[in-house]
């Protein structure tokens, strides 16, 4: 599956803008552009495809709860509101090259705490094959989106985007939680939107392969060289030696071995540096079997020293396209833009800006081989204005 | 709908611009705020010397940044203020009547750094011998200036707005006639009280929410603004020849 173009209407500054995603989407934008809203549309988008629209499955995948207005684009320039917030994807069945689009326009929640489904369509190959609408018998229950739950056999094909978006989430780590002494308030297989859970999943991750130790398809070596403090990684369970007993904890903890210190100085994620911990979590999040294949993180770069981010993106971005995922990030950080091979087609930049009315505009930005070729880096095109996404400030 | 990249000297002259060059091809243009690196020191990220890097750091790969970044770059704007001719020395080095034994040989923004006496040595004496005193005096010469940068302006528009953009401000506002020979117009005009024309003006630094009401009046003004700034209907024919030029690329 590939997903081709993903449209929104009338969902708070994305009045009416689009964009065509690769496997990896990159967008930057000044604060307030617009970023965080494209992660949360898709996120509304997700829930619409596999699930209800409420408040309780919007919170699940990590979206802000706004009151019922605020979640419609109210700009001075719309003379007549749309009552709707309009929402289209478009995707490709790449076994057998069908492709698809989803319309559905949701009107946000009034008496209760359920967004109503006030149309819905579905197109194969550019042909009508399955709608309702507000008038249509099938609204009764127009709480439920019906593409999820009409078995018709000739839906099934398309019906399987649903799987592929039922584990979207917005994930955005947190310190605390990943140290483990907070709970994680959205956790889900392997990991928590926030980090819960990550010894866990690293668990599953680790195994030692023909004598070599390997975190998922990497060697333990290659991440150890990210980590660059660190000569061993394990899980295990808490020990007191390790532990001071007023720290709260996990069940797992990770244990990691500074390679200048004497082996038997075991710490755990709560000693360690934010940093690696952020580098294990993103690495989850690529390669773990249960992980989501479509998902978003916002802040990609958080906690991580600019080489680090520039080398993060660059291992992130091989699994995911290695492991067909499609993942959404946001990053305020140049380097991260340095390790993007943007003459890779699955690894698209989009910058955001606002325009005139202050409508949020997204623009795919595309680099020529020629201009890559004479060393001038992304990041310095991006900071000197020519990308885009910066703000109106010198 | 066009992309145009603008190179100024500060925040305020770019809202300027975008708003008029919108009003100008009455359309809604895309821009990009093109800003040169700042040097190990921090200087020269933003005003006349920023406009003046920008075109020194930027001129053997100008048509590369335009043109190989999708999405592409129609056309230029490089504004430069008249009073920078009127006010800075290390602006005319390159003047035959300078006889600075530096001259050509290095970067005249290097000047600031050439000890504590670089302005009191300076050769230099303003008014300048090669260039007239006058706004049509400025302009040439800044232009000449960035010319002698940029080497090939077919895509590019030279706007030198005299004594600054806010001359254009007050033309739009008073109408007042010879206003591009008033020397600093937003401290002798503008920010001299604490409204101009109903709008607050806080302290004297310029602020883009206040400039963004004062471009919208230059643009419901503009055929005044026009009359009364040579630079404003210089830089209307300009942008009117660069915009006709894309259209001539598409077809």
């Amino acid at each position: 599956m590939k997903l081709k173009t993903i449209s929104f209407g009338n969902f708070k500054s994305l009045y009416n803008t689009a964009f065509e995603p690769g496997r990896v989407n990159v967008f930057i934008g000044a604060n307030g552009s617009g970023k965080s809203t494209i992660l949360e549309a898709i996120g509304l988008l997700s829930a619409a495809l596999t699930d209800r629209v409420d408040a309780g499955s919007l919170q699940r995948k990590g979206i802000r709860l706004s009151t019922s207005d605020l979640y419609k684009s109210a700009f001075k320039s719309i003379k007549r509101k749309k009552s709707t917030v309009d929402l289209s994807l478009e995707w490709e069945d790449t076994e057998t090259g069908s492709c698809f689009r989803y319309d559905v326009h949701l009107t946000t929640p009034k008496e209760s705490e359920y967004w109503k489904y006030h149309s819905e369509a579905l197109y194969q190959n550019g042909e009508k094959k399955w709608g309702r609408s507000n008038a249509s018998v099938q609204s009764m229950n127009n709480y439920i989106g019906f593409f999820l739950i009409d078995d018709k056999p000739e839906l099934m094909e398309a019906r399987s985007i649903a799987s592929d978006f039922s584990k979207y989430g917005i994930f955005q780590p947190g310190t605390a939680v990943l140290r483990g002494i907070i709970p994680d308030t959205n956790q889900m297989a392997p990991v928590g939107l926030n980090g819960g859970r990550l010894a866990e999943a690293l668990q599953d991750l680790i195994e030692e392969r023909e004598e070599d130790l390997m975190l998922g398809a990497l060697y333990m070596e290659d991440v150890l060289e990210m980590i660059d403090w660190a000569s061993d990684i394990s899980i295990d369970a808490p020990k007191k030696k390790s532990i001071h007993p007023n720290v709260p904890t996990t069940r797992q903890v990770i244990e990691f071995s500074d390679r200048f210190m004497k082996n038997t100085s075991k710490f755990t994620g709560y000693d360690a540096s934010e940093g690696a911990l952020y580098v294990l979590f993103m690495l989850c999040l690529a390669m773990h079997p249960q992980s989501p294949s479509i998902f978003a993180v916002d802040s990609f770069d958080h906690a991580l020293n600019p080489r680090l981010a520039k080398k993060m993106i660059e291992v992130f971005c091989e699994q995911i396209i290695r492991n067909g995922k499609h993942v959404f990030l946001t990053t305020h950080n140049p380097l991260v833009l340095d390790g993007l091979n943007l003459a890779n087609d699955d690894i698209r930049l989009f910058a955001l800006d606002r325009d005139k009315d202050g409508f949020a505009q997204i623009q795919r930005i595309k680099v020529s081989q020629d201009l890559i070729d004479t060393g001038f880096p992304l990041s310095r095109l991006w900071i000197s204005g020519r990308l885009g996404g910066v703000p109106e400030l010198l | 709908m066009k992309s145009i990249g603008i190179v100024c000297e500060g925040p305020t002259d770019y809202i300027l611009l975008q708003s008029v060059t919108d009003h100008v091809l009455e359309d809604n243009n895309n821009y990009k705020l093109l800003q040169p690196e700042p040097n190990l020191m921090g200087e020269y990220g933003n005003g006349w010397k920023g406009v003046w890097k920008w075109c020194a750091d930027n001129a053997l790969i100008k048509e590369q940044i335009m043109k190989e970044i999708e999405p592409r770059l129609d056309f230029l704007i490089v504004q430069m203020d008249g009073d920078v001719s009127r006010k800075e020395r290390i602006s005319h080095c390159w003047c035959d009547s300078n006889t600075c034994e530096f001259k050509r040989n290095r970067n005249p923004l290097d000047c600031d750094s050439m000890g504590t006496n670089a302005r009191q040595d300076c050769p230099l004496t303003l008014p300048c011998a090669d260039h007239e005193r006058s706004v049509e005096g400025y302009q040439k010469h800044l232009k000449l200036l960035i010319t002698g940068l940029l080497k090939d302006l077919e895509n590019t528009c030279v706007v030198i707005p005299c004594d600054s953009t806010d001359a254009w401000v007050v033309a739009a506002y008073d109408k007042m006639n010879h206003i591009e020979r008033i020397e600093n117009p937003w401290e002798t005009l503008i920010s001299k009280g604490k409204y101009y024309h109903g709008l607050r003006i806080h302290g004297k630094k310029k602020q883009t929410s206040t400039y963004r009401e004062m471009s919208a009046a230059v643009c419901n003004n503009w055929e005044e603004v026009k009359k009364l700034c040579t630079s404003a209907a210089c830089f209307e024919s300009d942008i009117i020849r660069l915009a006709a030029t894309h259209i001539g690329e598409l077809e």
